[in-house]
């Protein structure tokens, strides 16, 4: 018994002074990261926003992605995907503009997105059922950063093509395979929108009407899941291309349009690779 | 059913070992069972864009606990099933499988369960485990948990897991401690008091990695708790404090102050009188296995609610949800039995219940935000005993009861209640409220329900209730009637209507019927509903869940054995 008592204290002795960490300094000194090895392939994060414009919490997420991109620059791509509750996304007088999208729809069902803010990050930790793929914006920056510092399993390369007379935009992606894969890889080549002068309701519940809406989700020219793009098993250096062909609709500013594409696995849904290119350089 | 197979043949050779070792005696196998199923039906009524309406038309879920002991031995699993999950509980539910297994025995004085388990340390501020199913809460460890008594009076429990999170686990890592002492036992000189006295403490530690490109996050973050509890023959005190360390996370946008929470309880009773009275004040105390998890995931702690529940139809659509980022308040409740034979308590006496309950914000001074270093480590400054700018929720009720003759009884209750939409609904934080109190949206609410249960003939009941809920913001004024005829101790008859006739929106001023039929036999239970369902938050000690409009048909079935 008394040997009993004894390991017992000193269990409860360990855990009571092990297991906390005070901390006296909570910012990060230096903040940025060194620059990165051009000759090495950097694994891009794409960043799911699901966002409303009558979403009170919503432009913190924004915030949060452009703290990011402070840091990392375009190695983190934002996508604000507008869809949820109508009491988030629905429009009225205060709050005209219909940001949502039949393709932002299809992702948002798809991942069955519980609550705004809410956002994937490179869609990690999708199983199929459970919550564990859904990030709370307060999370990004740590998944962020380690994704950043993983090794790249795909080199994306996209050249961009805009025919302004016709609004088209033509897509050339080739994915060489830097690992052999096992499973298939689908793309996605979507167009956003930035610079969108738009009311939106702010975290003290104030209207502004000046709000600045930044890489909105406008369309996927591919279908809004992706396109077949590679089918397994998948060698090392093999490289795949497809050409996807969209139109940029009249009511979208070119200028303002960025054309996102990535790669991901299909069956973990994992983002593999990302790039991220001005419709208009 | 892969996972299932290996399970139950682990139970039955466990059973068949421990049948050897007890010499023929086979223990015990008990069960239980629950489906719960709506067929929905579109209502462009109450869901114009049918955003609500599932494509599955149909939705259903269940679960089934099996349970084996024998002696000091005990084992268990439980399988859910969520195919769809049903509207207004949690999404991350949708799927199937086996979440609770676990076994347990008792030997030398210490109590093993290695596993899943449910747990609680003192009032839950510290640690609470625990499933609510109708609000679709279950934060159960899996791990290991270690109770041992080395003396009389002492009892120390250990354990080391992690939670669920619906079909998945949270990141992170508890680790707790905790001991009670019971002083009547532990010394022989107080064994005949007739007051108990217990104290206790307790300590958690969670670890969740962290590799946050801007913050300095802890990665082992504690919390500590001490507690004493005091019962005599008409009167008990009990408290707890809680300290916790620095825990930046979702729930307070990552700042790192230290949290603290303080509760109070009193009770007093006597013949014909029972007084309660709870205090609390709670200061940053969202305490997660996983620093950003939102709504009801992860969490190791439970903030008790100091407001009363209202089981009632139309107070309960303004329930009070606790506030872990801060709040401050208290409950008084008094219960008064008038004599029987006097003036107002008539041939049968009567039942008088006064209750009041506040809650409000802590105070609160916001850093300047460019005072950054101050607004990230402390967020805000505070004094303990100055009342918070920010009202939450304030609750008067008053409740009669009285018993007529022997076939009649009738309840007439009062509610006056105050209820601040921004912080209960919306989510919007104290700072700009404080700065701005008109942002805060407050609903004004007064209700009245008379209740009558009368006795038709042997076992023969109706129970009638009369519902009038009055306010000018929100849905405006609403009417109920509801009609209970029951016939012991197998049927059940219910019907019942809601009508929102002060509804501002024109559209919106409609009825809510609801009727369903009951059948018991046995320990199993059969119901069928068919009703229109208002939006609503459903709360169950003051954890609150968001219910989106629905028509259907529902079904239920549970069963044990």
């Amino acid at each position: 018994m008394k040997t009993f008592i004894k390991f017992f204290s000193i269990i409860i002795l360990l855990v009571s002074f092990a297991a906390c960490d005070v901390i006296d300094n909570p910012l990060k000194e230096g903040g940025t990261r060194p620059p990165v090895d051009s000759t090495v392939v950097v694994r891009k994060v794409i960043i799911e926003d699901f966002t409303g414009h009558r979403c009170k919490n919503c432009p913190y997420a924004a915030e949060k992605i452009h703290e990011l991109q402070d840091v990392y620059g375009k190695n983190v791509i934002g996508i604000a995907i507008h869809e949820g509750p109508s009491n988030f996304t629905g429009t009225n007088a205060d709050y005209p503009t219909d940001f949502t999208t039949d393709d932002g729809k299809t992702i948002y069902d798809f991942f069955k997105i519980p609550a705004l803010p809410m956002g994937m990050v490179s869609r990690i930790d999708y199983t199929g059922t459970g919550t564990s793929h859904l990030k709370t914006y307060s999370g990004w920056p740590a998944i962020s950063a380690g994704l950043l510092d993983s090794v790249a399993h795909i080199k994306l390369e996209a050249l961009v093509g805009y025919e302004s007379s016709t609004r088209t935009v033509t897509v050339d992606v080739a994915a060489t395979a830097l690992i052999d894969f096992s499973d298939d890889l689908k793309v996605v080549v979507m167009i956003l929108e930035s610079g969108i002068v738009s009311p939106q309701l702010m975290p003290d519940d104030t209207r502004n009407a000046n709000y600045i809406h930044q890489h909105v989700l406008r369309k996927a020219f591919t279908q809004a899941m992706g396109d077949e793009l590679a089918l397994s098993p998948i060698l090392t250096g093999a490289i795949h291309t497809k050409q996807i062909i969209g139109t940029v609709d009249a009511a979208w500013v070119a200028d303002n349009c960025d054309i996102v594409v990535f790669v991901y696995n299909d069956r973990t849904k994992e983002i593999l690779q990302a790039e991220q290119l001005a419709l208009i350089p | 059913m892969k996972k299932l197979l290996p399970l139950i043949s682990f139970l039955l050779l466990t059973s068949a070992a421990f049948a050897q070792e007890t010499k023929a005696n086979y223990g015990e196998l008990h069960g239980n069972f629950q489906f719960d199923g709506q067929y929905y039906l579109r209502d462009t009524k109450i869901d114009s864009t049918g955003e609500f309406y599932p494509d599955e038309r149909f939705l259903g879920q269940g679960y089934a606990n099996l349970i084996y002991s024998n002696g000091n031995f005990r084992a268990g699993i439980r399988y859910e099933n969520y195919q769809n999950v049903m509207l207004g509980f949690p999404q991350g539910y949708k799927g199937e499988g086996i979440t609770y297994r676990y076994i347990q025995w008792s030997k030398d004085g210490l109590d093993i369960t290695a596993g899943n388990f449910y747990e609680q340390f003192g009032s839950g501020m510290a640690l609470r485990a625990y499933e609510e199913r109708r609000l679709g809460y279950d934060n159960m460890f899996d791990g290991v948990r270690l109770i041992y008594s080395p003396l009389k009076g002492l009892k120390l429990k250990g354990i080391i897991g992690k939670q669920r999170i619906y079909f998945q686990k949270s990141p992170g890592i508890v680790r707790a401690i905790d001991a009670t002492f019971t002083l009547n036992d532990l010394f022989k000189g107080m064994g005949n008091s007739a007051t108990q006295y217990s104290f206790g403490g307790s300590f958690v530690s969670k670890f969740q990695t962290a590799n946050d490109p801007f913050l300095n996050l802890p990665q082992n973050v504690g919390l500590g708790a001490l507690r004493f509890d005091i019962v005599g023959k008409k009167w008990g005190l009990n408290a707890e404090y809680v300290s916790k360390a620095n825990d930046p996370s979702a729930d307070n946008h990552d700042i790192f102050r230290k949290g603290q929470a303080l509760l109070v309880n009193m009770t007093y009773t006597t013949k014909g009188f029972g007084a309660l009275i709870a205090l609390k004040r709670v200061d940053n105390m969202s305490f997660r296995s996983d620093r950003n998890a939102s709504t009801i995931e992860g969490l190791i702690n439970y903030v008790p609610a100091t407001t009363k529940v209202h089981t009632y139809a139309l107070p309960s659509l303004y329930p009070y949800a606790t506030q872990l980022n801060g709040e401050m308040g208290g409950q008084a409740e008094f219960n008064i039995n008038v004599p029987r034979g006097s003036a107002v308590g008539g041939k049968y006496g009567a039942d008088i219940t006064l209750n009041y309950a506040i809650s409000t914000s802590i105070y609160k001074e916001y850093y300047d935000k460019t005072d950054t270093l101050n607004t990230i480590k402390y967020g805000y400054q505070t004094e303990w005993f100055k009342i918070g700018q920010v009202p939450y929720f304030q609750d008067f009720n008053v409740k009669w009861n009285q018993k007529m003759n022997k076939n009649f009884t009738m309840t007439f209750t009062y509610f006056n209640i105050q209820y601040n939409q921004s912080v209960l609904e919306d989510g919007l934080g104290d700072e700009p409220q404080i700065a701005n109190p008109s942002a805060s949206k407050m609903v004004y609410v007064n209700t009245g329900v008379a209740e009558f249960l009368t006795k038709i003939k042997p076992k023969h009941y109706l129970r009638t209730e009369l519902q009038a809920q009055f306010t000018k913001q929100d849905r405006g004024n609403m009417a109920m009637i509801l009609l209970e005829y029951s016939i012991s101790p197998h049927w059940f008859f219910t019907i019942q209507d809601i009508y929102n006739y002060g509804n501002p929106d024109e559209d919106l001023k409609i009825h809510y019927p609801l009727g369903s039929i009951i059948y018991s036999t046995g320990t199993t239970r059969f119901q069928v509903s068919y009703g229109r369902q208002q939006r609503g938050i459903f709360c169950v000690g003051g954890v609150c869940r968001v219910v989106p409009p629905s028509n259907g048909v529902s079904i239920s079935i549970t069963s044990t054995f």
